[in-house]
């Protein structure tokens, strides 16, 4: 299509002069133009969409290539991130207690958890995939992901876990540096036994890695998902093997505290 | 008229050309009308993105992705209300892999009709003239409705790959086959509309999605907003005290922070008074998360051709010329980061990035300026209140990486991919259960809902409070899980001295405020009456 711009209309019927004025005006206009794409000086690219129409105009004005309109170089972000001593033990890395902390007591006697006989014979059949020959690097979350994703048993467990002992989107903590009371009996004490001998069965090595903050294992069940929650902090896979247990967890949202929490940092 | 008047005409108009051509080749521009260079634009202005596993009973199969554009619609902002831009395209774009490259773009692209290309006529003393007006009767019909004049329609493109050098294949209507689809005229009010929602509900299609043997839906059309936020006392300098005052919201006992701001509509600048235009699309799981670990990432884009030239010979069919590539001018993933985390020189820079090139704004995320502010206005009056003598209320630990982790790389064994690119973009864990409307709690992930924001987003979820909170170090603190306090592992509360307080823009919403069904977000609010949306 060509376009009818004002200034072609006013060419008519005007005496020469004018039209010699006017055609230098759009002269200049047009060599305005000119220094513009010069000054960009980069190849036009081909028209994506639009209509054959529009391809006229887009020889004259398409002086960038799109893609290359934000794009700076981009370097690499660098994600610092605190080096922590795998040789120490599990610790908190210097975290304060919350300002809410649950009423927690330990159990004294780290009790074990009491399974049913039907859950005893489902523990014996549980033979968790092996971590790999000496030497090789582990990675003993993906491993235990994949065992927990996969195992009968650990479905099996779930079924013992009753809504009450999961949270709106099926989660369930596992573990959080201290078995839950209710790990003692019931799914979640086959649960818990069941992960204590998938660690169990991981090389030394793989033992120490440190972990930061929770890790989320996602196990099917029936038609939906439930999450495995392990680990708070900075924490190792050894840690719960010789993990107290909690007789009571306050079950609060401590992220929604009342004013008075504020207080100092110092 | 002189000839030297004349003459600069000629000038005027040619540069004139010049400068609109200049000023539309970089086309920066996106939230509510974010950045400077996209409010100019507010047809292709990005306002906010939703992606979640569908909750309505029976499509736990599926995610649902919204992705709304054109802010602050007015309901009654009639004759023409809020179609889209034909000569722009609107992209949903999805990284199923971590490499911050889009694996799958789902393209719309719009254009209007006039019936009988002359709109709706009428015989004025035998002299047939076409009414000004888009309709001119009550509409119950889809777009063939006699009343109705101009009707706008859409197609549907899935593309494989570079969104624009991969494999194109068009989205069909199960139904029949086509590949047009119809979007409901805007609600102009009840008079016009008896029964907006049964009419809307028509614009809702099953679509065949190529490569995928499952059915999705798609739905194009004006929506009540339900992005909640006291927005004009926010960006007047938080004109209100941000942290709550009642003991727990909605609690009205007053037992929260003194002066604090309480839960209210009236807060609200948005929900119940505003409209916005969503595009809805709900796609199989199993047709998004392709080869990755289930997590998908996501975020809207609108982009323009490079150039667009006003044709002084305007037509209904061509009001304007336009050519050239398609240059991103608005882009979008998770809610509020270019409207409070980049920084003014860069937020038109940023609409036309891409996730790929985010770490030129890596240091908005890992030194953020948004928290020094808050300490700037509040401060003294915080420890003024609490006779406290707190020398900075903005978390210490640089670089954030509890930011980085929420924005820009997701939360290991949550919702990360399986490569980690650090790249803005909103993440989505598929394989975490789907939360029942009724149970969802809209603080998230930090309300104890692993479904909730930020593993993906969904309506009800109150993205203003959970940033207020989480830019405050909220995430230095221990979060729920399963009514278990958890450390993260990404901060201490040493560094964060405010990090546990309940800040909050007044401004609720949850997923009960909004329904339970595809395309979740409510029937767009009338233009009359008056009473319904002021």
């Amino acid at each position: 299509m060509m376009l009818q711009l004002p200034s072609s209309r006013l060419l008519s019927s005007r005496p020469v002069f004018e039209w010699v004025w006017i055609s230098c005006a759009v002269l200049v206009g047009h060599a305005l133009l000119l220094v513009l794409l010069c000054q960009m000086g980069q190849t036009p690219v081909a028209p994506v969409g639009g209509n054959a129409s529009t391809e006229v105009v887009v020889s004259l004005i398409a002086t960038a290539p799109a893609r290359e309109a934000a794009v700076k170089s981009p370097s690499i972000l660098s994600l610092a991130v605190k080096k922590i001593s795998t040789s120490e033990p599990a610790s908190d890395q210097g975290l304060e207690p919350p300002k809410i902390e649950p009423e927690v007591a330990l159990n004294p006697d780290n009790a074990e958890p009491q399974l049913s006989a039907a859950d005893a014979v489902t523990l014996d059949q549980f033979n968790p995939a092996s971590t790999g020959a000496p030497g090789v690097p582990c990675d003993l979350t993906a491993t235990l992901a994949s065992i927990f994703a996969q195992s009968p048993e650990v479905r099996q467990g779930l079924e013992g876990v009753p809504t009450s002992q999961r949270s709106v989107a099926n989660a369930v903590m596992l573990w959080d540096g201290h078995w839950p009371e209710t790990s003692l009996s019931g799914g979640q004490g086959l649960l818990r036994a069941l992960l204590v001998k998938a660690v169990g069965h991981a090389r030394p090595e793989c033992l120490t890695q440190t972990n930061r903050g929770p890790v989320l294992f996602l196990v099917p069940e029936d038609q939906t998902t439930v999450v495995l929650a392990i680990g708070s902090g900075e924490w190792r896979w050894g840690d719960l093997l010789n993990s107290p247990v909690d007789s009571v967890i306050a079950s609060r949202n401590i992220f929604i505290p009342t004013a008075s929490v504020i207080q100092p940092a110092t | 008229m002189n000839i030297l008047k004349r003459g600069g005409i000629a000038i005027l108009t040619t540069t004139s050309v010049i400068s609109l051509m200049a000023g539309t080749l970089p086309t920066y521009a996106s939230s509510h009308r974010e950045a400077p260079g996209v409010t100019k634009s507010p047809k292709v202005d990005s306002t906010d993105f939703y992606m979640f596993r569908s909750y309505e009973p029976g499509r736990e199969g599926f995610v649902t992705l919204i992705a709304n554009y054109q802010p602050l619609q007015d309901p009654g902002g009639g004759p023409n209300y809020f179609t889209m831009d034909p000569d722009a395209v609107y992209e949903i774009h999805v990284d199923n892999v971590g490499d911050a490259k889009e694996h799958l773009t789902f393209q719309f692209k719009f254009s209007n009709a006039l019936a009988n290309d002359k709109g709706i006529q009428l015989n004025i003393g035998g002299t047939t003239n076409s009414i000004a007006l888009r309709d001119a009767g009550m509409i119950s019909q889809t777009p063939t409705d006699p009343n109705l004049g101009e009707s706008e329609s859409y197609t549907l493109t899935l593309i494989t790959g570079d969104r624009r050098l991969g494999t194109r294949a068009a989205v069909t209507n199960v139904s029949g086959g086509g590949t047009t689809f119809g979007k409901p005229f805007d609600n102009a009010g009840r008079k016009t509309f008896p029964d907006y929602a049964t009419y809307a509900s028509k614009f809702i299609y099953n679509v065949a999605i190529p490569g995928c043997s499952t059915a999705g839906r798609v739905f194009v059309g004006q929506r009540a907003e339900a992005f909640a936020v006291n927005l004009g006392s926010v960006f007047d300098l938080v004109n209100f005290v941000p942290i709550e005052g009642d003991s727990a919201p909605g609690a009205h006992d007053g037992g929260g922070f003194p002066g604090g701001i309480t839960q209210s509509r009236a807060n609200d600048e948005l929900v119940g008074k505003k409209n916005v235009t969503s595009i809805a699309l709900e796609v199989p799981i199993s047709c998004l998360v392709g080869a990755g670990n289930g997590v998908i990432g996501g975020w809207q884009t609108a982009s323009l051709p490079q150039a667009r030239l006003l044709d002084p010979s305007a037509t209904y069919k061509q009001p304007s010329v336009s050519g050239g590539a398609y240059v991103q001018v608005s882009r979008l993933g998770m809610p509020l980061v270019n409207e409070l985390v980049i920084g003014l020189p860069d937020k038109d820079k940023f609409n036309a990035s891409e996730p790929s090139g985010d770490a030129q704004f890596g240091a908005y995320v890992t030194n953020p300026t948004f928290p020094a502010i808050l300490n700037l206005l509040f401060k003294a009056p915080v420890n003024a209140t609490l006779h406290t003598n707190i020398a900075d209320l903005a978390p210490n630990n640089f670089p954030r990486n509890d930011l980085v982790a929420a924005f820009l790389t997701g939360v290991p064994t949550l919702n990360q991919l399986k490569t980690v690119t650090a790249s803005e973009m909103l993440r989505l864990n598929t394989g975490v259960a789907v939360t029942p409307r009724a149970t969802q709690k809209n603080l998230g992930v930090a309300g104890d809902d692993l479904a909730g924001y930020p593993n993906g987003r969904r309506p009800g979820d109150d993205t203003v409070d959970i940033t207020l909170r989480v830019a405050m170090g909220a995430l230095c603190y221990p979060v729920p899980i399963n009514g278990t306090p958890t450390n993260l592992g990404v901060c201490t509360p040493a560094n964060a001295p405010v990090g546990n307080v309940p800040f909050t823009d007044g401004a609720p919403i949850s997923a009960t405020d909004l329904q339970n069904a595809f395309p979740y977000l409510n029937t767009p609010l009338p233009g009359s009456p008056l009473s319904e949306h002021r």
